[in-house]
C-alpha cells in the first residue's frame, strides 16, 4: 500500500471534483427533504435506492480514477517513480472503498438533517446488517471500479457503461419479461444464468442473510473474498502489461 | 551506469521498427545528448531507459538491474517533453505528491520542497496558485523541481527546453550543470544543439531507430570557424586572403566587414591572431563559432546513408 496514491486519490476527488461535488449536493439535499416530505415508505425507498449495487458503482467511480490528465505522459511520470504496480492498485482499490463510504455516509447525513428539520422526532434508517452491508459491499464494488479503470482509457468508460446498465436491466428483467407456451421451460436456466453471471460480475454479499439463514453457508463469503481478490489480480495484470509510451501521442 | 544490448522495439507485429539494435553504454556521472530528427527514435529509447515500454528484444540495465526494478526507480528522475500536470493542485501539492512518492523522509517535505522551488527560480506568489493557470516556462520549472525533491541520481530530460524564453532555458541549464557538478548521470534528448553542447559530455546521434554515430563533444569540436570582424576599408579582405594562404587556412566566406575561417584545431588560432596584427587590420571582434554538433549531424547521415 502506498500512502502518496492514497492522499492524492482523496485530493483528486475532494479538490478536483469540488465544483461538480456542489451541484451533486444540492441534488442530494433536494432528494433527502423530498423523500422526508414524502413519509416514511419514500425514506426507505431512497434508501434503498443507495444501497443499490448501481449507486455504489456510481459512488466508487470518482476514486478509482487515475487522474484527470489526458494521454499516458502523465502515468509516464508516476510510474518512474519506486510505485510498484501492485502497491498502486491496492492503495487505489482502499481509497475508493473508504471514498465511496464517504459519499455514503454524506447522504445519510443530509437524509438525517433533513429529516431533524421536517419531523423532529426518532427515526430508525439503518439496522447494524444495513451497515455491515455497505461496508462490505463498498469494498466489492471499489475492486470492480479500480478493475474497470485499469482498462485502456477509451475502453473503461464503455466498460463501465456497460456494467451498470447491464446490472439495472437485470434487475428489472423479472418484472417486465413474461414468458409464455414453450418459453417458460427456459425461464429456470435463464434465472440461475443470471444470478451466476450477477454473483461475477457484481460481487454483492448479504450478511444478513448469510448469518441470519438456518443453515450456515460459507460459499457466498468465499464467492465475495474470491471476486475481490480476481478484480485486484486483474487489475495488477492489465497494469503491468501496459505500456507507457507518449512518443506516438 | 546504463548497459543498452542490442535493443529493438517493434510495433504493429514488427511492420514499424522503433529501435532497431541499439547498443551504448553510458558512464556514472556522465551527461549524453541524444540528437536527432523527429521521429528517430530518441524518446522511443528514452522510455525504454525508463521502463514505460518493454523490448520486443535485447535489454537495458541500469547498476546491473532490470529498470522496471523498484532498486532503479528509486534513483531516477525524470522530466517529461510535455507538462501533462494534474492541474488542480497547486505546486506545493504536486512536488509534496512526489517527493512523498519518491520514498524521502516525511519529515523533511516542507524544506525540500521550498528548496527545490527556490532553485527553479519558481516566484512565491505561484507556489500556492493552481498548476492550471501556469505557463509553459513555470510548467517547466515545476517539472524540474518534481526531479529536485525526488534527489534523483540518473535524470532523464526529454526536451526540457522546448519552447522556453532564454530566462527559463538558463534555469534548466543551471539544473543541469549542478547535476554535472554532483556527478549525477543525465541523459538528455533535445532538439536544442546550442543546448546539448553547452551540457553533454557524449552525444548520439539517433536516427532510423540506430544510433548512427556516438562521439565525446570534445572529438566532435576538431573543426571549428572563427569569425573576424574588423574595422575600416573592406579591402582589408585582399590582405585576409593572403594571410589565410600564408598559413594554410581556409577562408569559407567574407562579407562587409567580416571574414570567416575554418580551422582545422585550435592550435592555429593564435597563428591567426598573430597574422592579422602584422597584416594591420583593425580587428573589432574575433570569436569562434562551434560547428561541432552540425558536423555530427551531417556525419551521422553521411554514416546512414553508407549503411
Amino acid at each position: 500500500m502506498n500512502l502518496a496514491v492514497l492522499v492524492y486519490t482523496f485530493l483528486l476527488r475532494t479538490k478536483k471534483f469540488r465544483k461538480i461535488d456542489l451541484v451533486f449536493d444540492a441534488m442530494l439535499i433536494t432528494a433527502c427533504f423530498g423523500s422526508v416530505m414524502q413519509g416514511p415508505g419514500m425514506v426507505q425507498r431512497f434508501i434503498d435506492l443507495m444501497m443499490n449495487p448501481a449507486t455504489m458503482m456510481i459512488m466508487a467511480w470518482g476514486f478509482a480514477t487515475d487522474s484527470m490528465v489526458k494521454g499516458t505522459e502523465y502515468q509516464a511520470l508516476l510510474f518512474t517513480r519506486p510505485l510498484t504496480r501492485s502497491s498502486y492498485v491496492v492503495s487505489k482499490t482502499i481509497m475508493t472503498w473508504l471514498g465511496a463510504q464517504l459519499v455514503f455516509w454524506k447522504c445519510f447525513l443530509a437524509l438525517l438533517a433533513a429529516n431533524l428539520l421536517l419531523h423532529p422526532k426518532t427515526v430508525t434508517f439503518f439496522t447494524g446488517w444495513d451497515v455491515l452491508y455497505i461496508v462490505a459491499n463498498t469494498l466489492s464494488f471499489g475492486a470492480l471500479a479500480v478493475a474497470v479503470h485499469r482498462l485502456p482509457t477509451k475502453w473503461a468508460g464503455l466498460a463501465y457503461i456497460l456494467l451498470f446498465y447491464s446490472y439495472l436491466g437485470g434487475a428489472a428483467m423479472p418484472a417486465g419479461v413474461k414468458f409464455t407456451g414453450s418459453a417458460q421451460s427456459a425461464t429456470v436456466p435463464m434465472e440461475m444464468t443470471r444470478d451466476a453471471l450477477s454473483h461475477v460480475l457484481y460481487p454483492v454479499i448479504d450478511l444478513e442473510a448469510v448469518f441470519h439463514s438456518t443453515t450456515f453457508s460459507i460459499v457466498p463469503i468465499l464467492a465475495y473474498i474470491s471476486n475481490i481478490l480476481i478484480y485486484i489480480t486483474l487489475a495488477t495484470i492489465m497494469l503491468n502489461r501496459r505500456e507507457f509510451s507518449y512518443a506516438q501521442d | 551506469m546504463i548497459s543498452v544490448t542490442n535493443l529493438s522495439k517493434t510495433y504493429k507485429r514488427g511492420k514499424i521498427k522503433a529501435l532497431n539494435d541499439v547498443n551504448f553504454t553510458v558512464n556514472e556521472g556522465e551527461v549524453l545528448g541524444l540528437i536527432g530528427p523527429n521521429g528517430a527514435g530518441k524518446t522511443t529509447l528514452m522510455e525504454c531507459m525508463l521502463g514505460l515500454i518493454f523490448p520486443s528484444s535485447g535489454e537495458v540495465q541500469i547498476n546491473g538491474y532490470n529498470p522496471s526494478h523498484i532498486e532503479v526507480k528509486k534513483i531516477i528522475g525524470f522530466l517529461p517533453e510535455r507538462e501533462k500536470y494534474d492541474s488542480w493542485m497547486n505546486a506545493r501539492e504536486f512536488l509534496g505528491y512526489h517527493y512523498m512518492l519518491s520514498r524521502q523522509p516525511l519529515g523533511g517535505a516542507k524544506t525540500a520542497i521550498e528548496e527545490a522551488l527556490d532553485t527553479v527560480q519558481l516566484v512565491a506568489e505561484a507556489r500556492t496558485r493552481p498548476l492550471s493557470t501556469y505557463s509553459k516556462g513555470m510548467l517547466q520549472r515545476v517539472g524540474l523541481a518534481q526531479m529536485i525533491v525526488g534527489k534523483p541520481r540518473l535524470c532523464f530530460l526529454d526536451e526540457p527546453t522546448s519552447g522556453l524564453d532564454p530566462t527559463s532555458r538558463n534555469v534548466v541549464r543551471d539544473v543541469i550543470r549542478s547535476w554535472k557538478n554532483e556527478k549525477v548521470t543525465v541523459v538528455l534528448n533535445s532538439h536544442n544543439l546550442d543546448e546539448v553542447e553547452r551540457v553533454c559530455d557524449r552525444v548520439a546521434f539517433v536516427y532510423g531507430g540506430r544510433i548512427a554515430t556516438i562521439e565525446k563533444y570534445g572529438e566532435a569540436e576538431d573543426q571549428f570557424t572563427v569569425i573576424v570582424k574588423w574595422s575600416g576599408p573592406e579591402d582589408a579582405f585582399r590582405r585576409l586572403e593572403e594571410i589565410g594562404k600564408h598559413a594554410e587556412l581556409e577562408l569559407s566566406l567574407a562579407e562587409g566587414s567580416s571574414a570567416r575561417f575554418i580551422l582545422s584545431s585550435k592550435q592555429q588560432l593564435p597563428q591567426l591572431a598573430r597574422s592579422l596584427v602584422n597584416a594591420q587590420i583593425d580587428v573589432e571582434e574575433m570569436f569562434i563559432e562551434k560547428k561541432g554538433l552540425e558536423k555530427l549531424f551531417e556525419q551521422g547521415w553521411r554514416q546512414l546513408n553508407e549503411k
